[in-house]
């Protein structure tokens, strides 16, 4: 999962990088201003947004309306010192999913973080299956019909994007977005790696096969047809 | 506390005046009345007189008297008494008994008043008039007699008293319509004023409106009152609304800094560590709360100085060598100016005493230098020149950087509270966006005023512009004194002294 924080304040914006980056998992960009968010926000290849309200340049109040308005539909979790409930319904009403007011507990955050993402892919709760494979989001544990399987950081990130998204065909550059902040380029032939590893544990000989490549196009996680 | 009502005072007056009115009224009234009753009395007098006289010839005369038939004259009344008395003082006809011996004497001829029987009689003497068409050889009645006529005055004195009556009833009458037609025109009157204190008590905390204009404007007495509560409101809720947003603004800043120190604790907590990264949480949880304890320690220094701005300008402000306050100032920056290798210059003369607490002005200088130097890219100078401004009494100082300028869309927004041109950048910086509005506090208090001019690309400029005060003898000494310290061990370009 990839996430961008909008924050003008750099010591948080840090921290909650930091947060997001090792306790669950994301990969995290950070944008400094408004019209730095909103140019990264645009791009759409985010999984959620984590947005302060009082921004230089642009305020994300505004920011949250372009971003509607240009028809980007990626979960935006305010995260502000404005308090006042007419703020709250007005940004909810504008598109925004969420909101956790200053200072706020790194804990909270990273659950409403997850909350707003696995909504956004139509989970209701953070334990994601495809047959008796199962992947909690919370513990941050995979389970094959009831046995614990031990995986990489890497791999995990992968596994967790393909299972939100299960039974869609994910491009190897689309993975590659969600798993890694702007530096992604660099890591492109990394994919096929981490895919084996996976298949490696998960689809073991006498397992039913749930990661499947599709030739030219990229990766699927699905039950399979009978 | 007993209120007393503007309505019934006005009316009270009101009544009083017009019962004064009616008082003079029915006096003028009545006097002329009694008048007119005593002339017509006194005419009805004489023509009863009259008549006497003419009886007195016609009737026969008898020894010692006059005989009117044996009866007494047609034209007499009842209760009316008469006397005639022939010139040699011999009663003619009627009684004699009621005439004061005054009149009898003939001492007056005029109406005299006089009580019989508990009646009040007016009456009248002709003393020795000639009786009419007396002939000399006539045995008649002798030729000249006086003649006494009274009446009671009862019947004048009770239309009098009916007229009094007519009068005091009418004026109670036109008074009391006139005391109800006075409530009512002046709680008509006090209609608008009623209205501009109900609108007046409308105004609230929450509801800075004064919609009691537009009446009580029209009103001549009423509109220097209801323009100044307009302004009034108007100012109060400006004011308000600053202090309001204030707040907003640094409640927003103390929880981003708590927010800040919050999740630093919370990574450390929550990750497992080890030994010389848990260190490095812990000092970077120092640096948190360092920067709080800033914003917080600058947010008094501002709530401290803007408490007192109601001092502004005062006459009496305490005067302090320029030198004290702005070396001081320069010499705190040495370090951070020497690690990014920003010469700072001074010139001009620093000797000059001027309005305003040496700490406090501290403060604008450092607030400034402190800008100057954030703003300059390593290698350049950041200027400072004090000189007599170019109008006399008033010294100026300048700031002037070599830096990146500040757009001319943020200048009139710098001195505002927690404003800042570039906040990303000034969030490296550790700026609040405070300095400049403690400067112009500052300055505001010893009299004084500060500008900012800048171009972008070619730098800032603020101006200081304080007023002068006179150096006392022996503080003169001092100054030298120290301005050659801080020169010393400073290294300043040589001070240009004018």
């Amino acid at each position: 999962m990839r996430v961008l924080i909008v924050e003008d304040e750099t010591r948080l914006a840090a921290n909650v990088r930091k947060g997001l980056t090792s306790l669950a998992g994301f990969a995290v960009d950070a944008a400094s201003d408004g019209e730095e968010g909103l140019y990264l926000a645009s791009e759409g290849t985010y999984d959620a947004i984590v947005l302060d309200l009082m921004l230089p340049k642009m305020n994300g109040e505004l920011l949250l309306r372009r971003l509607r308005e240009r028809k980007v539909s990626t979960p935006v979790l305010v995260l502000t010192a404005v308090e006042d409930k007419a703020t709250v319904v007005r940004l909810l009403e504008m598109g925004a999913d969420d909101y956790l007011a200053k200072p706020f507990d790194m804990g909270e955050l990273i659950a409403r973080v997850k909350a707003v993402i696995r909504r956004n892919f139509g989970h209701a709760v953070s334990v994601l299956r495809v047959d008796d494979l199962e992947l909690d989001m919370n513990r941050r544990q995979v389970k094959r019909a009831g046995a614990p399987i031990e995986l990489k950081a890497m791999e995990y990130r992968v596994l967790e994007y393909l299972m939100a998204r299960r039974d869609s065909v994910i491009s190897k550059s689309d993975l590659l977005e969600h798993l890694y902040d702007y530096n992604w380029e660099k890591f492109s032939n990394v994919i096929e790696v981490y895919i084996s590893g996976l298949r490696r544990k998960i689809d073991r000989e006498e397992m039913p096969k749930l990661i499947h490549t599709v030739r030219g196009h990229g990766y699927v996680i699905r039950e399979e047809a009978a | 506390m007993r209120r007393s009502s503007l309505r019934v005072r006005i009316v009270i007056l009101l009544l009083t005046a017009q019962m004064a009115i009616a008082g003079c009224c029915i006096a003028g009234t009545l006097w002329y009345v009694r008048r007119q009753v005593r002339t017509a009395f006194e005419s009805e007098l004489e023509g009863r007189m009259t008549t006497i006289l003419a009886q007195v010839h016609q009737a026969d005369e008898k020894a010692g008297g006059v005989e009117f038939d044996g009866q007494s004259p047609a034209t007499q009344r009842s209760g009316e008494l008469f006397y005639v008395q022939a010139a040699n003082g011999a009663g003619v006809a009627g009684g004699a008994g009621w005439i004061p011996d005054a009149r009898a004497s003939g001492a007056t001829a005029n109406s005299f008043d006089f009580w019989r029987n508990g009646t009040h009689y007016r009456g009248a003497g002709w003393i020795g008039v000639r009786v009419p068409d007396q002939d000399e050889n006539d045995k008649g009645p002798p030729p000249q007699v006086s003649v006494f006529y009274a009446m009671p005055t009862t019947a004048g004195d009770r239309s009098l008293a009916r007229a009094t009556e007519a009068a005091a009833l009418i004026a109670l009458l036109v008074l009391l319509l006139s005391a109800l037609a006075a409530l009512w025109a002046v709680a008509a009157g006090l209609r608008p004023l009623v209205k501009l204190a109900k609108d007046a008590g409308g105004i609230d905390v929450d509801r800075w409106a004064f919609d009691g204009e537009g009446e009580a404007l029209r009103t001549a007495e009423l509109a220097p009152l209801a323009s100044a509560l307009s302004g009034l409101v108007g100012r109060l809720r400006s004011a308000f609304e600053r202090e309001r947003q204030f707040v907003g603004d640094a409640a927003h800043e103390l929880k981003t800094t708590v927010a800040i120190q919050k999740s630093t604790l919370q990574l450390v907590d929550r990750e497992r560590l080890s030994a010389p990264e848990y260190r490095t949480g812990i000092t970077l949880a120092l640096e948190d709360t360092a920067r709080t304890e800033a914003l917080i320690a600058r947010m008094l220094q501002l709530a401290r100085l803007e408490s007192g701005e109601g001092e502004n300008g005062r006459q009496d402000a305490a005067a302090s060598r320029l030198a004290d306050s702005l070396l001081g100032a320069v010499t705190e920056f040495r370090s951070w100016s020497a690690l990014k290798e920003n010469r700072i210059t001074l010139s001009g003369d620093f000797d000059l005493m001027v309005r305003g607490e040496a700490d406090e002005l501290l403060l604008v200088w450092r607030n400034l230098i402190e800008n100057a130097i954030q703003h300059s890219p390593p290698g350049a100078l950041v200027e400072i020149m004090a000189r007599p401004a170019a109008s006399a009494g008033e010294v100026e100082v300048l700031v002037e950087d070599h830096g990146e300028g500040i757009a001319a869309g943020d200048i009139p927004h710098l001195f505002e509270r927690f404003y800042r041109a570039d906040r990303s950048r000034s969030r490296v910086t550790g700026g609040f966006g405070l300095g400049l509005a403690i400067a112009r506090s500052s300055v505001a208090r010893a009299g004084g005023a500060i500008e900012i001019s800048s171009r972008v690309g070619r730098g800032t400029c603020a101006r200081v512009v304080l007023k002068r005060a006179e150096p006392a003898a022996n503080e003169a000494k001092q100054g030298e004194e120290m301005v050659g310290r801080i020169e010393r061990e400073f290294r300043v370009e040589k001070l240009h002294r004018s």
